[in-house]
């Protein structure tokens, strides 16, 4: 046992000692090994490339196969198309009555029903006022305020400077269409020289004597201007003013000759080079503008620098652009007798 | 070179599924890998189906045989650890632990047959623990090489021959205390 002492010699020992008996696989483990064998050369033969392929993709084929009903295809198709038109209709804001109340109701970014309906109406009544068609002006209008009462503040906030403007107009319009028959003179337009004329009738000039009869595109105020004058070193500068009247036309003969509100702008600048709100650039030039039964002359008297800011809202006592050097402009006015000062309608 | 050469043919032969290599190589390993399935599993039987499941285990897996460059009996002897392991775990759930089947008589008969010191070596082998036993028997038994019992242990080759160095300390140890024992 001494010999064991070492590692070869245990070695020895041990495989001698855990040596395994003869044994010989049986004829049932000899036919398990050729039935694997067989097995192993089919796999051969018949290589499984199935393995390789990724499986189908269950959802979509499940939802592919779906869509093989036709039903479901139309709905499909529907509900598609309905979301692409909405989502383009929200991004540019152009939807139909029927998805804008939807979209709107949902909380989408959309303009509401009735501020796209006032708009519309806003855009009705501006062609017609370019067109001259009273009948239709006085339709949109009347649509118009209905609709601007039923806006909230913050979609009425939105359009009602540009409500008040257009209704005004046509105020005026219908003023003088129901006066002067028919369409309402146009012109009385443009500068004048070294003067400012007011050119708009509105409803609301009661003096009735500056009126130049324009009532075709003017949007100045109603109320009459008066010219603040406030020496300054020697030489005296217009500062021409004008009433609270707004020139809508919803208080005619409110407004009195003569008074000055600071701030009042009354609307009559020159934001419409076509109505009263002309720039008067010459100097000493005799200016006639003869409308349809309205002929106004401004005929100037002295060196007026044509300074007129184009607030004249029409009313005849305006000298609007007197700069305090003596000279002024004076119109005349020729109107015809059936021209009043206060609208018919 | 030679039996380099020898190997890789039989390796081919094995590949490409020649039933007769099979046939011979089964025979030449069978044996062992018995015996070795025997000292862990509780039956005979229950050996015997471990060899045939391993075998059955390459055949299936011979691409990755091929592949590995191990020997065949490297890689039978590897696949019938996993495969004894499997029974193992599987009888450990059962409660149905394997008896060690080592030969630890004191018959006279016996003695008288095998000699005393086998019978000493044998009964020390099985005191030795089962990372021991199982390093040592592929090394002695299956007739592994270190860089093949490496290979199915997953250890290295340097490692191996340490891990057998100890358990043949073991072993001595235990052979001297069971001498000390009978005197």
């Amino acid at each position: 046992m001494t010999l064991l002492m070492d590692d070869d010699p245990i070695l020895a020992a041990l495989a001698v000692a855990l040596a395994p008996e003869p044994a010989e696989p049986s004829a049932e483990a000899m036919a398990v090994l050729h039935q694997a064998l067989d097995a192993l050369t089919r796999d051969n033969e018949d290589p499984v490339i199935v393995s390789f392929v990724p499986p189908p993709r269950r959802s979509t084929s499940t939802a592919v196969r779906r869509l093989r009903h036709p039903v479901a295809a139309v709905l499909a198709v529907a509900v598609l198309a309905t979301s692409g038109v909405a989502a383009a209709g929200v991004a540019t804001d152009h939807l139909p009555g029927p998805t804008r109340n939807v979209a709107y109701a949902i909380g989408l970014p959309v303009t509401s029903p009735s501020l796209e309906a006032a708009q519309g109406t806003l855009a009705v009544l501006s062609s017609a006022l370019a067109d001259h068609e009273a009948t239709r002006i006085r339709a949109s209008a009347a649509q118009l305020r209905t609709e601007l009462a039923g806006l909230s503040p913050s979609d009425r906030a939105r359009i009602q400077s540009e409500a008040d403007l257009l209704l005004a107009r046509a105020e005026g319009f219908l003023a003088l269409s129901s006066t002067g028959g028919g369409r309402g003179p146009s012109g009385g337009s443009g500068p004048s020289g070294g003067a400012s004329a007011g050119t708009r009738p509105l409803p609301g000039s009661t003096t009735g004597t500056g009126d130049d009869g324009d009532a075709g595109s003017g949007h100045g105020d109603s109320g009459s201007t008066t010219s603040k004058v406030a020496p300054v070193g020697g030489a005296s500068a217009a500062t021409p003013t004008t009433s609270a009247d707004d020139g809508a036309g919803s208080t005619p003969g409110t407004t009195s000759p003569g008074t000055t509100r600071p701030g009042d702008d009354g609307g009559g600048t020159s934001d419409d080079p076509s109505g009263g709100g002309a720039v008067g650039g010459g100097n000493g030039a005799e200016t006639t503008t003869t409308t349809p039964g309205t002929t106004t002359t401004t005929r100037p008297s002295g060196s007026d620098d044509g300074s007129d800011d184009g607030s004249d809202d029409g009313g005849g006592s305006d000298d609007g652009s007197d700069d305090g050097k003596g000279g002024r402009a004076t119109p005349t006015t020729t109107r015809p007798a059936s021209t009043t000062g206060a609208p018919s309608n | 070179m030679e039996e380099i050469v020898e190997q890789d043919g039989e390796v081919a032969r094995l590949r490409n599924g020649d039933a007769r290599s099979w046939e011979t190589l089964y025979r030449r390993v069978y044996p062992s890998m018995l015996a070795y399935a025997e000292r862990r599993v509780s039956s005979k039987e229950e050996a015997q189906d471990a060899v045939s499941e391993a075998l059955t285990r390459t055949v299936a897996g011979m691409d990755r045989f091929a592949c590995s460059g191990a020997t065949p009996e490297a890689w039978l002897f590897g696949v019938l650890r996993h495969v004894v392991l499997d029974r193992q775990r599987g009888a450990y759930r059962r409660r149905d632990l394997p008896v060690r089947r080592e030969v630890t008589t004191d018959d006279p008969a016996e003695l008288a047959e095998v000699g005393a010191e086998q019978v000493a070596v044998r009964n020390a082998f099985a005191l030795l623990p089962d990372k021991d036993r199982d390093l040592l028997e592929l090394r002695v038994v299956a007739g592994l090489s270190s860089e093949e019992v490496g290979s199915i242990l997953d250890m290295r080759p340097g490692a191996v021959r340490t891990a057998q160095a100890r358990a043949l300390d073991r072993l001595r140890s235990i052979l001297q205390r069971s001498e000390e024992v009978r005197a």
